[in-house]
């Protein structure tokens, strides 16, 4: 409730906001006239410590607010179910091989970053995002032919979070970035809700230099679940823009890469990918999937290579349109939560085959120009 | 849990106390002619001398001095628009109310936007300037100006 109250005192402020800066100058006669005085002989008069901030000229605008939408075309899933302590599941040769055709999934998206405290010596944003996928089958399915894709079917997959970001710079040169991130995910639905012992914790600190108002970039460590499962990974982290200002780069490596191109002040155009993850509680309580155990958990994580035009309606009121192909590199499962590393050999519970659709995404943005 | 560790979640709540430090305004004793003069904001790359407008009961403030002048092929340096960001005037129309100076604009060169401001003056050689998104100051950045004085 209280996000929305935010966004009902926010956005009139955005449909009166200031469109464009201002074209002429008036004549302005000083009080006292003008003086000509070599400013450069001036010196403080008390100590003012001097901060970079978080941004460089010619990035991408800030989404304060955000609303989409999500698509993804045709493809198909193949679960290979393996259960070698349960029936009607059988290991092996055995294994069930079910593959159905997924005409689309889609869904909602969702998110709000507010600076809570924004001074040139301290930013503090927080933030919610809701996400949801929804699968359009094309055949009937049930729990006795297909019992994840049944979940899929009747509730799709949920993500809620809300995330916490600071921004410490320590001199003119010198930044700390921290975050952290709580996320609930799931196929739970507003009548049957998650458990929030299914709180999945996420965290990352970014230690970097401000090289000039045109380079920021850094490294540091993250705790994600962007591969699927959890995992700890180093992370680069550049903000750049040519000295022609036309083009520059935008990346949070490994997670994304971005080539913009700076059409002109109310047109971007970005070439790039991102990774997009997370793990998925499959809710069995009643036993109405016919699963054999109740902490399955599908470990989602898609790499999505795209192209964004990003579009000014307004200063602060911005279009986003993305198209691209969506990769998968996981729809597995496994029981819990635990650490998983990148090139781990461990076979998942069941492990999934999705094939790799064309995706849309649209969205209008609040944003910080 | 959380399970990033003692350091980070002390290093967290040093980072949030220094935040919420509590900063000595000078609530009233201010007077309206006190912001005349010439400022520098945190960055230090620039002086902004603010004025009153003969005539009027408004301030307004104008970029006199630039660390570097020059971009990088020694041309003046202008903003998004082409126009020179020195002798810009970049502060308009701000009005003295009570302890604080409301209603005016603050023009940024490098983005080329136009923010809502507030400026309330945190003793007489400091300013808290505040641009925002809104005119209520809900979506903004606070930067601290200081006074500059002649050597």
């Amino acid at each position: 409730m209280r996000i929305w109250a935010l966004i009902a005192l926010l956005v009139p402020s955005v449909l009166f906001a200031q469109e464009e800066p201002i074209e002429e100058e008036p004549p302005m006669e000083e009080e006292g006239g003008e003086e000509q005085i070599d400013y450069s002989q001036f010196v403080q008069t008390e100590e003012n410590k001097a901060f970079c901030s978080s941004r460089i000229v010619g990035q991408r605008p800030i989404k304060l607010f955000s609303l989409g939408y999500d698509f993804q075309g045709a493809h198909s899933l193949t679960s290979n179910l393996q259960f070698p302590e349960s029936e009607p599941f059988a290991h092996s040769e055995n294994a069930r091989k079910d593959q159905v055709d997924i005409r689309s999934a889609q869904g909602l998206r969702f998110a709000v970053n507010y600076p809570v405290i924004s001074k040139n010596s301290f930013v503090l944003n927080l933030g919610v995002n809701y996400s949801e996928t929804n699968y359009d089958f094309k055949d009937e399915v049930n729990a006795a032919n297909a019992p994840l894709m049944r979940s899929l079917n009747e509730n799709g997959l949920k993500s809620s979070g809300f995330t916490a970001t600071v921004f410490k710079p320590f001199n003119s040169k010198r930044y700390l970035i921290v975050q952290a991130g709580i996320n609930l995910n799931g196929d739970y639905t507003a009548s049957n809700f998650q458990d929030l012992d299914y709180l999945r914790y996420t965290g990352a600190v970014i230690y970097g230099i401000k090289a000039n108002d045109r380079k920021i970039w850094g490294f540091g460590a993250s705790r994600t679940y962007l591969g699927g499962a959890l995992n700890y990974v180093p992370v680069y982290y550049m903000l750049y823009t040519a000295q022609n200002k036309k083009w520059g780069l935008e990346m949070l490596l490994p997670a994304r890469f971005q080539y913009r191109r700076n059409i002109n002040q109310k047109n971007l155009l970005l070439l790039g990918w991102e990774v997009e993850g997370n793990t998925f509680r499959i809710n069995n309580d009643d036993d109405q999937y016919n699963l054999p155990y109740n902490d399955m958990e599908l470990r989602r994580s898609e790499l999505r290579f795209r192209a964004t035009w990003e579009h000014a309606l307004t200063s602060q009121i911005w279009l986003s349109a993305q198209a691209g192909y969506r990769y998968n590199w996981s729809f597995d499962i496994d029981r819990g939560d635990f650490f998983r590393p990148f090139g781990d050999d461990e076979p998942f519970l069941v492990e999934n085959t999705l094939t790799d659709p064309i995706y849309f995404n649209i969205s209008i943005n609040w944003v910080s120009p | 849990m959380l399970k990033l560790g003692k350091f980070s979640a002390l290093l967290m709540i040093f980072i949030l106390a220094s935040a919420f430090a509590p900063t000595e305004m000078v609530k009233g004793k201010v007077e309206a002619g006190d912001i005349v003069g010439l400022w520098m904001p945190s960055e230090g790359t620039a002086y902004v001398k603010i004025f009153k407008e003969k005539g009027k009961e408004k301030y307004h403030g104008r970029i006199v001095w630039l660390k570097e002048p020059n971009d990088e092929n020694g041309n003046p340096k202008t903003d998004p628009e082409g126009k020179a960001i020195l002798n810009m005037l970049n502060l308009r129309d701000f009005v003295f109310d009570e302890d604080e100076w409301v209603d005016g604009t603050i023009y940024d060169p490098k983005s080329g936007n136009t923010y809502y401001c507030t400026i309330e003056m945190i003793n007489k050689n400091k300013l808290e300037v505040r641009g925002s998104l809104d005119p209520f100051g809900l979506v903004g950045r606070t930067d601290t100006w200081v006074r500059m004085k002649n050597n």
